[in-house]
């Protein structure tokens, strides 16, 4: 129990940005990463920072860089944090190691409501309709079928109202969409939200054809309070706007050089204006396996250490290319035309399989790793199961084998989950909710499945296509780890979030032109013997001879 | 159709003492005015008093007289009782009551006779039972040139509020403001003769397009009334308005109906200065710019009316008490009007459509929309005008509510010809023997007159 709470605790680590005390600041920043396997990531990262505090409704009336139109509804809403994601297509772990901001295929929206708001449920139904409006995405079907109160797994990145902690543990709202389509109609208005647009800055390399051409592509909204002093005395807010895309040029051309031209289409002219800083980022890690020299120099180089591992980044400022009036096209030229090697890893990651057969019964597996040498590691799993699903506990099985086992259908060591939070779904109400805290060993693969029952939905309730199947959300595992190749944090441990595979499952789907069928048969019955007996008792039968003319039948 | 009645009661007094003593003090009209309404006599909405002042005194009104800003008027008294009479009733039929006006409102609200549209009538917003939204945008397409800052917390404080204070009972108004950077109108200007660069009448209507979508608010229901300072770009300064006659606009604004103002503010930026320029904008011309245009907006416009009297500006306070009165009854007739004319069709969309359910709570909305409209009419013919303003938007609520409820919605798309289509399979098979055996028998019958003529 006293594990329990001690990991509990490291769960309410904040991530504090600190900023002087201005008005308000916008910072953009473009972080290019080459990765070892000829594939470019590029995440864009636009900070609005305002010192207001989040609780003050008055200050929400004037706005100067922050976006009014989003300002209103965080404040309306009495939104205390809000975090949207986007996304199409899979972020591979294995591949590519760990991304800035981590969102699941689909929509993901986590909201923490300020203190004292009252009818949470009423007020994330009103939000999700603004923001599906907002955004031009199905969020309005995050309703109370698909939405669950995480109990570990969101903790409040930004500064909380500490006197009212345990008011606040319950207004948390968290659900996702996995079968949203994500394209330009999001980008356009998550554009606007910027206080340069499209025009001028980063953003006018953001070249929807190109950016929709990717592999994986990111949108993120992440709304949080944050100290504005050094001592945290005054609060202020903090918009971050993410975008990030993984770019193949390998596929397009037989070399693995790549230019801001050749991946968006565009090149950069001008910075924002009204932006404090303007910073282009190269993560030079791959250039040790695979050399590569960049045009134009950068302005400065910087080593940061990033848990325990050096990370070499070329900088630029992109303010001085754009005062002398020089066009900024950041281009990698290789040295050789194409040198690839296989990416270690990371530390934690997981996968998740669908499991069973027939339309009766299914179940879930997923695989836990973790290939730290000597640690263990603690991680959160979050599975959030629709209610058609109808899942059996007494099914759930963890074990943990070796790494180097490749047969995990064998039984391995069972494991017990440190703390254990589980929510039965109700039909057509709630999901089941599903937390588990478990201890991975090192070098080891933790096996975790269950079974489900597939419920026959009413014939109204199957979406258009229903053979197409139905999803099932990513499950979420947080953790905290000591060492990674990550990318915005400096501190000896942090905090880090992964999502797994969604699922497609198939429900029993039934024939929905049937009802028509039967109609048209039973009619077909109906007037083939209403015509004979229309015939028999209208027309005259006279038998026999043959009379003349008067033979007719009548 | 006619518009509504107006009937007016009047009584005749002596001053009293206190009103004498103000009298003795002030020293011109308006402050005599002003100390009339501290003693709080009069003050009551829609009662307004005639003072007849004696000629040659020192508080004068002259021939024309004078009308304050509270609820006075201020005549000259003379020996001529018929022109006095005749003077008083114009005051009052055609400025604290505009009967024309009312007539106006009420009648184009019914909607049951159709107007001639006219500027006065489309430039105002509709009556919102439910409120404002007030947006100020300080639109600044080259920030990289200039930098723009103004304080308008403090200039909505300072010259709004005395306008918001006064309608705060009666109507919701919230004031909010934006920059928006790096967005530019849609129109290119031309070059005029002067040097400077002119906004013609006929691109002012597309100049806010690319900015429209800037604007909106998706918290509220509530119209937007949207004010926007312009900030021209470097090579297109000075930037001029242009009205139909080719002049030069002296306030450099624009008026858009039913949606907001537009004015523009142009910056000097030295040929050799380093960018960006650090601008503070003055609130104060462009305050009195927008606030002029608010009043429009919400409805409270000159009257257009024949009689030589002089009348005193609204200044700081945006509206006088009067103007107030006015807007406060045009709008509660206009709220009638439209309530009554939503309850209408609402009846005749039921007569029309026979399946469409309506369930309780509809009926319940109507019920209430029908009580207050009966409440606001009592209220209404005794003159308490505020008590029939307050119904009369309730009033409003309820009979909008009750017909925009989406449970009619739902039901009106009920599909007659599915039905049919389902049936089809079953009418056509039987059809074609009956059709058959009909037509066999007419031959039938047919031949057999045949037979019997022969």
């Amino acid at each position: 129990m006293a594990a329990s709470i001690a990991i509990r605790l490291i769960f309410f680590i904040l991530l504090f940005g600190c900023v002087f005390a201005f008005e308000d600041d916008f910072h953009e920043e473009l972080l290019v990463k080459p990765m070892k396997n000829g594939q470019v990531y590029t995440s864009f990262q636009f900070t609005t920072t305002w010192n207001v505090s989040v609780e003050d409704e008055k200050s929400f009336e004037h706005y100067h860089l922050f976006s009014k139109s989003l300002g209103e509804v965080l404040s309306h809403y009495s939104v205390q944090e809000l975090h949207l994601s986007l996304t199409q297509g899979l972020w591979h772990y294995e591949k590519w190691g760990y991304p800035v901001h981590d969102a699941p295929p689909g929509a993901e929206l986590w909201v923490w409501f300020r203190p004292g708001t009252e009818n949470i449920d009423q007020t994330w139904t009103d939000l999700i309709n603004v923001l599906s409006g907002m955004f031009c995405a199905s969020l309005n079907f995050l309703d109370h079928r698909s939405v669950v109160t995480p109990h570990l797994a969101f903790r409040p990145t930004g500064v909380t109202p500490s006197h009212h902690q345990r008011l606040f543990a319950k207004n948390i709202r968290y659900a996702t969409l996995p079968n949203e389509n994500v394209c330009t109609e999001n980008m356009t208005p998550w554009k606007k939200l910027l206080p340069c647009g499209a025009r001028a800055g980063l953003t006018s390399l953001l070249n929807a054809y190109k950016v929709y051409d990717t592999s994986y592509h990111s949108l993120g909204v992440h709304f949080r309070p944050i100290c504005m002093s050094d001592d945290c005395s005054v609060h202020g807010v903090e918009l971050v706007q993410s975008l990030a895309a993984v770019f193949d040029p390998t596929l397009t051309s037989r070399s693995q050089d790549w230019s801001l031209k050749k991946l968006f289409a565009r090149t950069m002219s001008s910075s924002c204006p009204v932006a404090s800083s303007s910073i282009a980022m190269v993560d030079l890690s791959s250039n040790f396996s695979s050399p590569f020299t960049l045009d134009p120099l950068p302005s400065r180089e910087e080593i940061a250490l990033r848990g325990r591992i050096k990370v070499r980044y070329a900088v630029y400022e992109i303010r001085d290319f754009a005062r002398n009036q020089r066009v900024f096209n950041l281009a990698a030229k290789y040295k050789s035309e194409m040198s690839f090697s296989a990416n270690e890893p990371p530390v934690v990651h997981a996968q998740r399989f669908q499991t069973g057969y027939g339309q009766a019964k299914g179940g879930v597996m997923s695989l836990l790793y973790n290939h730290h040498p000597k640690e263990n590691i603690i991680v959160n799993y979050l599975e959030v199961i629709p209610w058609f699903c109808r899942v059996y506990l007494h099914t759930l099985k963890i074990e943990s084998f070796d790494k180097t086992v490749h047969d995990i259908s064998a039984n391995g060591t069972i494991r017990k989950p440190m703390h254990f939070h589980y929510v039965p779904g109700k039909d057509r109400q709630r999901p089941y909710h599903l937390e588990l805290l478990l201890d991975l060993p090192p070098n080891s693969v933790t096996r975790l499945s269950f079974e489900f029952d597939r419920a026959l939905l009413k014939w109204t309730e199957y979406p258009p296509d229903a053979n197409h199947g139905f999803y099932i959300g990513s499950a979420v595992i947080s953790t905290v780890v000591r060492t990674a190749k990550h990318i915005n944090d400096t501190s000896e441990s942090f905090f880090l979030r992964l999502h797994t595979e969604t699922l497609l499952i198939t429900l029993p789907t039934p024939d929905f032109s049937m009802p028509y069928n039967v109609i048209c048969l039973a009619c077909t019955v109906v007037a083939i013997a209403f015509g004979s007996i229309h015939n028999l008792t209208t027309r005259q039968l006279i038998g026999g001879i043959s009379c003349g003319e008067n033979a007719v039948l009548v | 159709m006619e518009g509504p009645k107006v009937s007016y009661r009047c009584n005749v007094r002596q001053y009293f003492n206190e009103e004498m003593l103000t009298y003795k003090e002030a020293t011109t009209l308006s402050s005599f005015d002003d100390a009339l309404e501290e003693l709080k006599l009069l003050k009551e909405n829609g009662k307004y008093t005639f003072v007849l002042i004696p000629e040659g005194e020192v508080v004068d009104p002259g021939d024309r007289g004078y009308i304050g800003r509270h609820r006075s008027a201020f005549l000259r008294s003379s020996k001529d009782l018929a022109s006095l009479v005749s003077k008083i009733s114009g005051v009052m039929r055609e400025i604290f009551a505009a009967e024309k006006v009312i007539a106006k409102a009420w009648n184009t609200a019914v909607g049951a006779v159709h107007q001639q549209a006219d500027k006065d009538s489309m430039r105002a917003l509709q009556s919102q039972p439910n409120g404002y939204e007030i947006t100020f945008t300080l639109l600044n397409p080259q920030p990289s040139h200039v930098r723009a800052s103004w304080n308008i917390q403090e200039a909505t404080k300072r010259y709004l509020s005395p306008l918001l204070s006064a309608l705060h009972d009666y109507t919701n108004i919230k004031v909010k403001s934006q920059y928006l950077h790096s967005t530019n109108i849609g129109v290119r200007p031309k070059v005029d003769q002067v040097g400077g660069y002119a906004l013609n009448i006929d691109q002012l209507p597309h100049i806010i397009n690319p900015i429209e979508a800037f604007l909106g608010s998706h918290v509220s229901n509530n119209p937007n009334l949207n004010f926007i300072l312009y900030i021209p770009l470097r090579d297109q300064s000075p930037l001029f308005i242009y009205n139909q006659n080719g002049e030069k606009v002296a306030s450099n604004a624009f008026l858009s109906p039913r949606w907001g103002g537009f004015l523009v503010h142009n910056v000097r930026v030295e040929e050799n200065a380093s960018l960006p320029v650090d601008v503070q904008i003055d609130e104060r011309p462009v305050m009195q710019v927008f606030a002029a245009q608010l009043r429009l907006l919400l409805g409270v416009s000159p009257l257009h009316h024949g009689l030589a009297v002089e009348e005193a500006p609204a200044g700081n306070a945006v509206i006088t008490d009067w103007e107030l009165d006015l807007w406060l009854r045009s709008h509660c007739l206009e709220n009638l009007a439209s309530s009554v004319a939503t309850l209408n069709s609402l009846a005749q969309l039921l007569e029309k459509i026979g399946n469409i359910v309506i369930n309780d709570d509809i009926g319940r909305e109507v019920e209430r929309a029908v009580e207050q409209i009966q409440i606001s009419h009592t209220a209404l013919s005794q003159g308490q005008l505020r008590d029939a303003y307050l119904s009369s938007r309730q009033a409003k609520q309820f009979s909008e509510k009750a017909f925009f409820d989406p449970s009619l919605l739902e039901l009106l798309y009920f599909p007659e010809d599915q039905k049919f289509a389902i049936y089809i399979p079953l009418f056509l098979p039987i059809g074609i023997p009956v059709v058959m055996s009909v037509l066999q028998s007419l031959k039938y019958l047919r031949k057999k007159n045949k037979q019997k003529m022969e």
